[in-house]
């Protein structure tokens, strides 16, 4: 062996040997020089010898020396199972976590903590409202639910009691007619402008298939008086915008168009309608057995009835 | 009146019932409105917003033993809709102690009331500055007192991740009580 200095560890390796007395002389030589200038190694050779009573932590540093040079502190193995220590709930270790904790400030805090918010946490869970008109004010906003609740209860039941009734779809019917009849103005122009069969000619009997089918949509809405439909909405809407200019103006235009809509449906006449109807089936089966090479000849329109 | 009466006589609408309901409840949703506004008057809107649920689905009210869980599960996803609504997941770093709400004083010696206060002040704001998963975990597991599986079920996590997460959730707060002690300056133990 050579007469260099040893280590703190060196030291520590060949303690039980230098306290029993068998080291040859020049390694017990070497270790007494190490202890004679290393203050760390006089504590430990003390504390073996039973001159410090490091298990009650009177050499904190020791301990700590000690740890830095093996494990480490556990500190963070005690934070783990800080909670279940605190709650009572760890299973073994309890005696191990309190001697940590007694001889560590930081887990104490640390424990200290986490045992106060275990007591106050559950008194935050009832927060009182800084308003004391907050009750009244649910209860308000509730009670103003239940009386539109109840009111939508009367509508509902209202409306069943309708759609029950044998005679609704006559009146459904019937008031859909008035509602269509006020809006699209006289039904009965459409029909006077039409010539369905002239549309159909158009197509030509080297019309393409699309055009043929193209005429023939064209003609259904016009039947149903499409034009008719585009023309009134396009005066009324012209009338709308000129009306809408001052509130006299409007109410002018509405009192026009109500008017209009209650003549059309007394003008209403039934035998033309009648008239009309057989002429637009007429005509969809004349479409519907069309063929592009054999389009019939376009007939004469019927005579209008003014 | 014991809670299943109550309940059900709220079911059929009884409006004193209700108010009765209002009544005992409130402090505990204000509470939970609390912890996901941060600040009184957006607390009060959703806590009322709670009220107003809870009354149009007390046809679906559950059975008393598990009427708290679920309360707290409606009030947690209220809060969450709103706060969803005003595109912030509920972010309450910084909040004043003096916006925090008080809490419920016990009766005794007013010295010991207001140092109480005080220490639960200090330990909301803490609260306030942990993630949003371990806070959530907090208040349902220690502040409102679900178990690990009601909790489990609130968040829609494992209960393993509950059980993890809480343990860790309550040293971090722990640890943010004690930096916020440091910062004031002063020993609190």
């Amino acid at each position: 062996m050579d007469d260099r200095a040893i280590d703190c560890a060196a030291f520590a390796g060949r303690l039980d040997a230098f306290e029993e007395g068998t080291l040859d002389r020049r390694e017990r030589r070497r270790l007494d020089v190490h202890l004679a200038t290393c203050e760390r190694c006089q504590r430990l050779v003390a504390s073996v010898r039973g001159e410090l009573d490091v298990a009650a932590g009177g050499n904190t540093d020791f301990v700590d020396a000690v740890l830095s040079r093996t494990t480490g502190r556990a500190c963070e193995r005690v934070a783990a199972r800080l909670c279940d220590f605190v709650d009572g709930a760890l299973a073994g270790d309890e005696e191990l976590l309190s001697a940590h904790l007694a001889h560590c400030a930081s887990c104490t805090s640390l424990e200290r903590a986490v045992r106060e918010a275990a007591a106050l946490l559950p008194a935050l869970a009832l927060l009182e409202p800084p308003d004391p008109a907050f009750t009244s004010d649910v209860i308000a906003a509730t009670a103003g639910r239940v009386a539109r609740r109840r009111m939508a209860g009367r509508v509902r039941g209202w409306w069943a009691s309708v759609l029950e009734r044998p005679r609704f779809a006559w009146e459904a019917a019937y008031v859909g007619t008035l509602l269509l009849a006020l809006v699209f103005g006289d039904p009965a122009a459409a029909f006077r402008r039409l010539s369905p069969q002239a549309l159909v000619s158009q197509a030509g009997a080297s019309a393409p298939f699309e055009q043929i089918i193209g005429g023939a949509v064209t003609s259904v809405w016009n039947s149903f008086g499409g034009r008719a439909i585009a023309e009134y909405g396009e005066a009324r809407l012209s009338q709308f915008r000129e009306g809408y200019r001052s509130s006299e103006g409007t109410v002018a235009w509405l009192l026009n168009v109500l008017t209009q809509g209650v003549r059309s449906l007394l003008n209403l006449d039934t035998s033309f309608l009648w008239q009309r109807a057989r002429a637009f089936v007429t005509h969809v089966l004349d479409v519907v057995s069309a063929r592009p090479a054999a389009v019939p000849a376009p007939r004469a329109a019927e005579p209008r009835k003014e | 009146m014991d809670l299943a009466t109550l309940l059900e006589r709220c079911r059929r609408g009884d409006e004193l019932a209700w108010e009765a309901f209002v009544r005992q409840y409130q402090s505990r949703v204000y509470g939970i409105a609390y912890h996901y506004a941060g600040n009184p008057d957006d607390a009060r809107d959703l806590a009322q917003e709670i009220f107003v649920r809870l009354y149009e689905k007390r046809g679906r009210w559950v059975a008393p033993e598990q009427f708290l869980p679920w309360l707290i599960r409606l009030s947690r996803n209220a809060c969450i809709d709103q706060l969803r609504r005003r595109a912030a997941r509920p972010s309450l770093t910084g909040v004043s102690l003096d916006q925090v709400a008080d809490v419920r004083a016990s009766g005794g010696d007013p010295e010991d009331v207001r140092a109480a206060g005080a220490r639960k002040r200090l330990l909301f704001r803490a609260l306030q500055s942990l993630g949003a998963l371990s806070r959530e975990i907090i208040l349902l597991k220690d502040i409102q007192g679900l178990s690990l599986e009601e909790a489990a079920g609130v968040l829609g996590v494992p209960i393993g991740t509950v059980k993890s997460r809480s343990n860790r959730a309550r040293i971090e707060l722990a640890q943010k009580v004690l930096a916020l002690d440091a910062d004031a300056g002063k020993d609190a133990w």
